[in-house]
């Protein structure tokens, strides 16, 4: 038996209802089990319940993320904000056909000259040329001969030039191209353009772009809550937090916290006991809020070439730095203590209503709308701004997009990047979007689609997959936007707490995104030996903390004045 | 100066119209945080039992 003192007597109680119950009310069905209680023998399981629970998390990302939601996203991204698209996609396949050959004949024929450059003469058999491979940006090595050659050769004549999407079907320009179009029409100055396009609609287009990925996740998660399987997954975590210091109560503002952090902070009220509260309060914006999946996607896509593990280990790496801190914070002496009793009645299973649902999904996705054209629209402003103008030795200009080094948020980030350096993604540009983040988590996106503007490709070349895991993770979870700094201000009522949880939230993430990137690096023997013996440091302090013993004072130290 | 309005008439209406909506935002932030509302765009909306609670008292008021 590992039930605590709490949920013994609560069990009395529910057996002494039951038996006054049994004298005065007769069941249709008395012994047997309901379609509910069937159901919870399999998913509540004590052995069952976590696997159950981990699979439908992966199926509820991979669904989101890779299958419904990339199509549309995708959408979204490259062809409503990117360069266009076809109606009914009438001609995009002839299109894609033409532009396949255009393409594999210019790769040919770049490869011969290549091999002219190389060699000084030219190949008189097979020569090797390279494709990339648009997901994984990885370079395929392939053999041509004369003949293909030859072929490429007539390819590029037949066709003169690139092929244009606008000569195929019927074409739709994407709203930069018409606002782009339109500009120039007006005339409006350079810079304006440049304004409108390169900031506001590249940032908040860019946020914009994972509604759809969104709006899927939100109606999946939806049809978990109203159906009452989120209730279950608080229950049969309830054992699992216990075990580490936390309350099942812990698990409720968590729940929250996936839509927005702010009511997932506030709901910790419900915790009578304070120092559960306080650490619930901590923990909480360590589950990835809706905020952060555009982020979140944004990496799995451009980095891991859309993996749905890498959205699944997200979620997974929030509650595991939740029962870190749980055990680590249980260890000191402001948060020691048995965790409080956590009772709740479990709905039956039932058929969530359409209506409700989908008037859920579309609440959190309008906020998300809301906010990409209020807070977002403003922050793209001040970004483009601050990346595209600075001081250069003819004085303070705009700057060309090879010049960016140049600008003032160059110079800002630069200052701050090393700190970062350790992480693997010391750079000005990943530095100054983790800043920016700190407004809105959408921001990453926003500052990122700023920063490059050939989208993911240039991420994807700034990143290798582990530094791309390590920024994902210190983005995750480090400190929340400043609105829910704002919540864990109010609900902690101290300034001083307030501190310690940004500190604790900012040094904790700070250690596990260095203990990735060290450890990633000695997997791929491109170790740095300060950097290792820090990581190793840091992993040698948590392990200390997770296995010391957790004494509990059991002596009265304190003076108590006795009265008569 | 008429010159150079005429010349930049467009760059100027649309700094106006930019600038307009900018003030706009700006407004609306403040005027939600004096009504204590969020400015993350979260209310009731965000909590997971958004629409599922507080039904029954609801309906318990209706006549």
């Amino acid at each position: 038996m590992d039930d605590d003192a709490e949920s013994i007597i609560t069990n009395e109680r529910y057996v002494y209802i039951g038996e006054i119950i049994k004298g005065c009310y007769k069941k249709k069905s008395a012994g047997k089990l309901s379609k509910s209680d069937k159901i919870d023998r399999i998913v509540t399981n004590r052995f069952l319940g976590l696997p159950i629970f981990a699979v439908i998390m992966f199926l509820v990302y991979y669904i989101s993320m890779v299958t419904v939601g990339t199509t549309a996203t995708d959408w979204a991204n490259d062809e409503l904000f990117g360069e266009g698209w076809y109606l009914f996609g009438i001609g995009r396949s002839e299109y894609s056909q033409d532009a396949e050959k255009y393409s594999n004949a210019s790769l040919i024929v770049e490869g011969y000259e290549a091999y002219i450059e190389e060699n000084g003469s030219a190949p008189t058999g097979d020569f090797s040329y390279f494709v990339q491979n648009e997901e994984t940006l990885e370079l395929i090595e392939n053999t041509a001969d004369q003949n293909d050659y030859a072929q490429a050769i007539n390819t590029l004549k037949e066709y003169n030039s690139e092929p244009d999407p606008a000569d195929y079907g019927v074409w739709v320009p994407s709203i930069s191209v018409l606002v782009g179009n339109a500009l120039d029409w007006a005339g409006a100055a350079d810079w304006l353009s440049g304004l409108i396009i390169d900031g506001i609609i590249a940032g908040v287009g860019a946020v914009l772009g994972f509604v759809p990925q969104m709006l899927i996740l939100f109606l999946m998660l939806a049809i978990l809550e109203a159906c009452g399987y989120m209730a279950r997954i608080a229950f049969v975590l309830d054992r699992v937090f216990r075990k580490f210091g936390l309350s099942g109560k812990s698990f409720i503002p968590m729940l929250i916290g996936t839509g927005c952090g702010i009511p997932g902070i506030v709901a910790s009220r419900t915790i009578e006991n304070e120092r559960d509260r306080r650490m619930t309060i901590m923990t909480t914006t360590f589950i990835p809020c809706g905020a952060k999946i555009p982020f979140i996607s944004m990496v799995a896509g451009a980095v891991f070439g859309g993996s749905a593990w890498v959205a699944t280990s997200a979620y997974f790496i929030g509650m595991a730095a939740i029962i870190i801190s749980g055990i680590m914070l249980k260890k000191t002496k402001m948060f020691s203590g048995d965790p409080a009793p956590f009772v709740m009645e479990l709905p039956a299973y039932h058929l969530p209503t359409a209506g409700n649902v989908l008037r859920s999904m579309w609440e959190r996705g309008w906020s998300f709308i809301k906010k990409a054209g209020t807070i977002i629209l403003l922050s793209t402003i001040v970004i483009w701004f601050a990346t595209y103008f600075g001081f250069t030795s003819d004085g303070f200009r705009m700057l060309g997009e090879e010049e960016l080094d140049k600008s003032i948020l160059a110079a800002i980030g630069g200052a701050i990047a090393w700190i970062f350096a350790p992480l693997g993604w010391g750079n000005w540009q990943a530095a100054v979007s983790s800043i920016t983040g700190l407004v809105a988590k959408e921001n990453i996106v926003g500052t990122m689609s700023i920063f490059y503007p050939n989208g993911w490709i240039e991420i994807a070349e700034n990143f290798t997959k582990i530094s791309g895991y390590s920024f994902l993770v210190f983005n995750l979870l480090c400190a929340p936007c400043f609105a829910a700094i704002g919540a864990i201000k109010r609900e902690m009522n101290s300034s001083k707490w307030t501190w310690f949880a940004i500190g604790y939230q900012c040094l904790f993430v700070y250690g596990i995104a260095l203990m990735i990137n060290q450890f990633g690096l000695l997997l791929t023997n491109d170790l740095n030996i300060i950097g290792l013996v820090a990581a190793v440091a840091v992993l040698a302090f948590m392990i200390y903390m997770l296995f010391k013993p957790y004494k509990e004072s059991t002596k009265l130290t304190k003076a108590v004045k006795l009265t008569q | 100066m008429i010159m150079w309005i005429s010349e930049n008439i467009a760059t100027i209406i649309i700094c106006i119209i930019l600038t307009t909506l900018v003030i706009g935002i700006i407004a609306s932030l403040i005027r939600n945080k004096k009504r204590g509302k969020s400015s993350c765009g979260c209310g009731c909306s965000g909590c997971a039992m958004s629409n599922s609670c507080h039904l029954r008292s609801h309906q318990d008021n209706k006549p």
